[in-house]
């Protein structure tokens, strides 16, 4: 059924992973540069990553929220919406819950306690993807740099309420609130280490991306990000392109927030996002937007993290940091990727073009939309 | 730096290949000084690749070029700009906000400063020509003619001596086309080598001394143009066309697309002023004018793409104006100007085929788009309106232009639609291509479609056309049917010649 779909990735998916084993390459050329020896380096990454049930627990764990931040950046993604704004929302979305848990109090049951918390930081993110959203179809101000800011002020914001209204009397140094209230604790699931039932949900969330995205409504989302004024045409307006889409990453931002706060640390600290938001930007394009392809990616990415002490560890010489290095290599092959996709077919299409001797065509594309439809509200 | 003589230029056995195409094979073209020479053919006929190899854009794979009878090779634009060619490229290469003497710099960094010795050469080689020109206005103020003019005295005054216009008549209406084809073949006369390609035969009668015909990457026929019939030349360019699809001469449907009164800011210069019109079931009814006054916001408003600042469209009663949706549900179909903007060039024709039809049942099933059925009603529409190759999976952007654009005719034509907006629906089309799609607009007109067809080519809405309006600075200024179609009063209606004031009422008086 999704036969064409897969045939209309497959040749970008494959320069994508192309790219992703290139980067892999360089890394172990770096290894190998350190005086450690590669094939220890790679047995050390998958024993610290997957090697043992604790292990693969730490990084199905971290991989989590790195999920949950992709799928909702993806939608927005296809529309054509660049948003990195997640690590903000998070911080609002994890500031939420924690006020409605204290503000509702212990004597709840924990079901109601998780609804609420998740409902507090999913609210919590949407406003703060929804103030950029309206922003841009308002006064078309630029939803990047809107989101990447507006990161700034979530994390003073952050910075502010630890320090007065919601400090923890209790410590005199550290400025993060009391733990929360045990209603609204994730529980862990039946596993040996640290992984709360949110994982659980993030799986179902990604199935529901899966089918969301065979469905008109995803269909129409991705005509917008490449032809604004046909998804006019067909019913989709600006507005609600990008409102929708921005909402859903801030939802999910929103609800990584959530867990972290709510399943990882007990306690809002000043460390809630800890770049989870900017990792998921990266997630979201090396798994090309697509759900499937996103929960493989931050695995991966997640096991760079986790497995990097694996690999100091086996080879005595390669400091843990190459996870970090080979994160960064990464994000650059992502872009790589996505640039030489674009750059391949432009080569093709302009080829085919020229044999055929079509070049005549008066009507360039790049001139085509200019006439935006916000231009006329 | 002499202008006034020319130089021969030719190409011998010039074959050129692309991967595995085949786009010149063994063409032998000989340009003669003081000679206007047409190169003619349908699209992919290999006109643009012969351009190209004169032109030093591109290198032929065998044969050779020579000038003045000596073997040259143009390794690069700028080779071809020393030894004396001059090119005037279809899609105008000046800068709009600088003047034609800033414009002249631009091509030559190495004497930057010397605007005043820039000023006067090309001052001294438009009047050489006769051309006269404002070379100190912004290029952009400039009539779309005036820019022709103003590309071939910058390529003069870069020293040229053989001149390759490509189409250069495909934005500008019949006046000035015969104004720019004037000084062309003055400059002829004065011992200049020009190329003119076009695939217009009027043309080719008008000004070319010489013609050569391509047809798949060889040439079909070169003689002298008075030795030659039309007949010939159109036997040359495609051996044979079908025969036309014939419009049954509408008799009066019920009203479909009224506008009333409209005025509309789109983003061209010019606004849309207190437009009225009405296109009936079955009816074609054409819109003529020089590309560039006002036709894509009449088209845009049309289709509720954009709002109307006053008065009002309304499609089968319905108000539509600036609801693009709206339009859609009731039934109104659109091709825009430039196709590109409503394909989905980077993804399989499949996506860009049904999106007319998201919203039908047989391609949805519990809310997932069935793509197998979608693929089977792609295969139909591609064999229904000639789309190749038939193949729905390849991506919609490396079809060729002409193939794009029956895919985008067909999918807003296909089932008769109760409205269709076509802007320029054969622009920059081979005859092969342009005559399908006209049968395509017949076909659906025949069936009860009405069609508002804005276009610049004035042979074109004459054939099809029931009604013909005529927009110039954004009013319509004259209006006939196809039984008064007069060419003098349609040329002077186009150039904005028409006194409008007699047959405007209140309307006129902004």
């Amino acid at each position: 059924m999704t036969r064409l779909r897969s045939f209309l990735n497959r040749r970008s998916t494959a320069i994508g992973a192309a790219y992703v084993v290139l980067g892999f390459v360089i890394v172990l050329i770096l290894i190998a540069g350190t005086g450690g020896d590669v094939g220890l380096a790679l047995s050390g990454w998958f024993e610290g990553a997957f090697g043992n049930g604790f292990n693969l627990v730490q990084t199905l764990a971290y991989a989590t929220p790195l999920t949950l931040v992709a799928v909702g950046v993806g939608v927005a993604l296809r529309a054509n919406v660049v948003t990195v704004g997640a690590e903000g929302q998070m911080v609002v979305g994890a500031i939420f819950s924690t006020v409605a848990a204290f503000a509702v109090g212990p004597h709840v049951p924990l079901l109601v306690g998780l609804v609420i918390g998740a409902l507090a930081g999913a609210l919590g993110g949407a406003l703060w993807s929804l103030l950029p959203a309206l922003a841009r179809v308002r006064w078309g101000v630029n939803e990047i740099l809107f989101t990447l800011l507006a990161n700034y002020i979530a994390s003073y914001l952050l910075t502010f309420l630890l320090r007065t209204a919601l400090r923890d009397p209790g410590k005199v140094v550290a400025s993060q609130s009391k733990l929360l209230p045990d209603s609204f604790d994730i529980p862990l699931l039946p596993v040996q280490g640290q992984l709360h039932w949110g994982t659980a949900l993030v799986l179902v969330l990604v199935v529901a991306a899966v089918i969301w995205n065979r469905s008109r409504g995803a269909f129409l989302i991705e005509v917008y990000g490449q032809r604004p004024i046909l998804a006019a045409r067909l019913g989709l307006t600006p507005t609600r392109a990008v409102v929708s889409t921005m909402l859903v990453s801030g939802v999910t931002a929103g609800l990584a927030g959530w867990m972290q706060l709510a399943g990882v640390a007990g306690r809002l600290g000043p460390g809630v996002s800890a770049g989870i938001g900017f990792a998921g930007l990266a997630v979201a394009v090396l798994g090309r937007g697509n759900p499937i392809g996103i929960l493989i990616a931050a695995i991966l990415y997640s096991s760079l993290t986790t497995g990097a002490n694996g690999v100091q560890v086996a080879t005595g010489t390669t400091p843990a940091s190459i996870g970090t290095v080979t994160q960064g290599v990464l994000l650059l092959a992502a872009g790589l990727a996505l640039a030489s996709g674009r750059f391949r077919q432009t080569l093709l299409s302009r080829r085919s073009r020229a044999a055929s001797g079509d070049d005549e065509d008066p009507r360039p594309a790049a001139a085509a939309v200019t006439r935006e439809v916000e231009a006329t509200p | 730096m002499s202008t006034a003589r020319g130089t021969e230029l030719s190409l011998l056995g010039v074959s050129k290949n692309y991967g595995g195409a085949q786009a010149l094979v063994g063409v032998d073209l000989r340009l003669e000084p003081g000679t206007v020479h047409a190169l003619v053919g349908e699209n992919g006929a290999g006109k643009s690749t012969a351009l190209k190899i004169f032109a030093g854009l591109e290198q032929p794979s065998a044969g050779r070029i020579e000038l003045a009878g000596e073997p040259v090779v143009f390794g690069n634009r700028t080779a071809a700009i020393r030894a004396g060619v001059g090119l005037v490229p279809q899609q105008l290469s000046l800068i709009g906000e600088m003047s034609l003497v800033e414009n002249l710099i631009l091509t030559r960094p190495t004497q930057l400063a010397h605007r005043r010795a820039a000023a006067s050469a090309l001052r001294a080689v438009a009047d050489e020509a006769g051309l006269t020109l404002n070379l100190s206005a912004p290029v952009r103020t400039l009539g779309l003619a005036e820019r022709q003019l103003g590309e071939l005295a910058i390529a003069l005054a870069q020293g040229a001596r053989v001149l390759l216009l490509d189409e250069p008549t495909s934005a500008i209406g019949p006046h000035e086309s015969g104004l720019l084809f004037e000084k062309v073949t003055a400059l002829a006369s004065t011992g200049v080598t020009v190329l003119l390609i076009t695939h217009r035969l009027d043309e080719v009668r008008s000004v070319a001394d010489h013609v050569t015909v391509l047809s798949h990457g060889r040439v079909t026929l070169d003689a002298e143009v008075a030795d030659v019939t039309d007949d010939d030349l159109v036997f040359a360019m495609v051996g044979e066309i079908p025969a036309p699809e014939t419009h049954t001469l509408y008799e009066g449907g019920d009203d479909r697309l009224v506008l009333d009164g409209v005025t509309a800011q789109g983003s061209g210069v010019v606004p849309l002023r207190d437009v009225s019109l009405t296109v009936r079931a079955g009816e074609i009814v054409g819109i003529l004018g020089v590309a560039g006054n006002g036709q894509g916001t009449l088209a845009d408003t049309a289709v509720g793409i954009i709002e109307p600042l006053a008065g009002s469209v309304s499609v089968g009663g319905a108000e539509i104006g600036g609801r693009p949706e709206v339009a859609r549900e009731h039934g109104v179909s659109y091709v825009p100007e430039v196709r590109a903007e409503f394909l989905l060039s980077d993804s399989p024709v499949t996506r860009s085929a049904v999106l007319r039809r998201l919203s039908d049942p047989a391609f949805r099933r519990r809310g997932a788009l069935q793509w197998g059925a979608i693929t089977e009603f792609t295969k139909g529409l591609m064999e229904r309106h000639d789309v190749r190759p038939r193949n729905p999976a390849i991506n919609a952007g490396a079809l060729s232009g002409g193939n794009q654009q029956k895919l985008l005719v067909g999918r807003e034509l296909d089932g008769a639609p109760a409205v269709a907006v076509l802007h320029g629906p054969t622009q920059g089309l081979d005859l092969h291509a342009a005559a399908a799609i006209r049968s395509d607009i017949r076909r659906a007109a025949n069936a009860g479609t009405a069609v508002l067809l804005v276009s610049a080519d004035v042979d074109e809405v004459r054939e099809l056309a029931d009604r013909i309006l005529v927009l110039s600075k954004g009013r319509i200024v004259d209006e006939f049917t196809a039984a008064e179609f007069d060419l003098q009063r349609l040329g002077r209606a186009m150039a904005g010649l028409v006194d409008h004031t007699a047959d405007a009422p209140a309307g006129g008086a902004r």
